[in-house]
């Protein structure tokens, strides 16, 4: 079983480099926002739970992932 | 569609495009600026729509037709049309005491500094139990229902301190020791809605 060192690394290494980290960083946004823009059309809770976790999530992954990308 | 829902768009459309253009040319990172539209992109204009949605969605669940929309909640919503005066949620709504739009979360709001949200996080655990199917039958209140919610629009006013069935009480129901609902007791009622005449004239 991999400890968490290990899964961060291979996520790390799948991810690759600089270039790589920012397109995943850019479709993890743009599917964020596609869920986001969808969620606002329906007027019920189960729309503001998938906002929340299918949209709000990927979002701010993808916004952690280019600051990460940067700051390096 | 609203003109705070066309500016999110156009926030997550632009977002979108800047991330788009900024990927396909490289090229294009070593510009001078290329940070700070890089930025812009990445950062700023989907931080910006983020926060727009939890405020469109907010909002959004403070309205009537997001609270009635589960299934649980039909008959509630019902009881708003009932055709009797003693009938506190349909006599409130009716003459136009809340607003129509916002019934449930005007008398089901928590009226503290984060009671807000309070009320949104145990409306997350009642989505949770809509979509398990654990909802109580009878739904039934976490607490029972306090006397701050009707007092955040009665106190001080003449109507309530005036009627004489209040008089000998106000000290009591301002500590919470007699609630407003051991006299006005017809609530919502689901379990005997069939025996009340509809309001015919409410507008849907």
């Amino acid at each position: 079983m991999a400890g968490p060192a290990v899964v961060i690394s291979r996520i790390r290494a799948a991810l690759g480099g600089r270039p790589k980290r920012l397109r995943a960083a850019g479709a993890l946004i743009a599917f964020g926002l596609s869920v986001e823009a969808l969620t606002l059309f329906w007027n019920h809770p189960v729309s503001l739970f998938s906002f929340l976790t299918l949209g709000a999530l990927p979002l701010l992954a993808g916004i952690g992932l280019y600051l990460s990308a940067s700051l390096r | 569609m609203a003109g705070s829902d066309l500016l999110l768009a156009g926030l997550a459309a632009a977002s979108v495009v800047l991330i788009a253009v900024l990927l396909r040319r490289p090229a294009l990172s070593g510009a001078p600026g290329a940070r700070a539209v890089g930025f812009v992109a990445f950062v700023a204009l989907p931080g910006l729509a983020f926060l727009g949605g939890v405020s469109r969605h907010y909002e959004q669940a403070q309205t009537t037709a997001w609270c009635l929309s589960c299934h649980g909640m039909a008959a509630y919503g019902e009881s708003l049309e009932i055709d009797h005066p003693a009938f506190l949620p349909a006599a409130h709504v009716q003459n136009g005491r809340i607003p129509a739009e916002r019934a449930c979360f005007t008398c089901h709001a928590n009226y503290t500094m984060f009671g807000g949200f309070d009320d949104k996080a145990r409306g997350a655990l009642h989505v949770w139990r809509s979509v398990t199917g654990t909802v109580s039958d009878p739904v039934r209140l976490y607490r029972p229902f306090g006397n701050g919610t009707c007092l955040e629009c009665h106190r001080g006013g003449r109507s309530y301190l005036e009627s004489p069935p209040h008089a000998p009480f106000l000290e009591d129901l301002e500590s919470g020791a007699r609630t407003c609902l051991m006299c006005h007791n017809l609530a919502h009622e689901v379990d005997t809605l069939d025996r009340y005449e509809r309001w015919p004239a409410r507008p849907s």
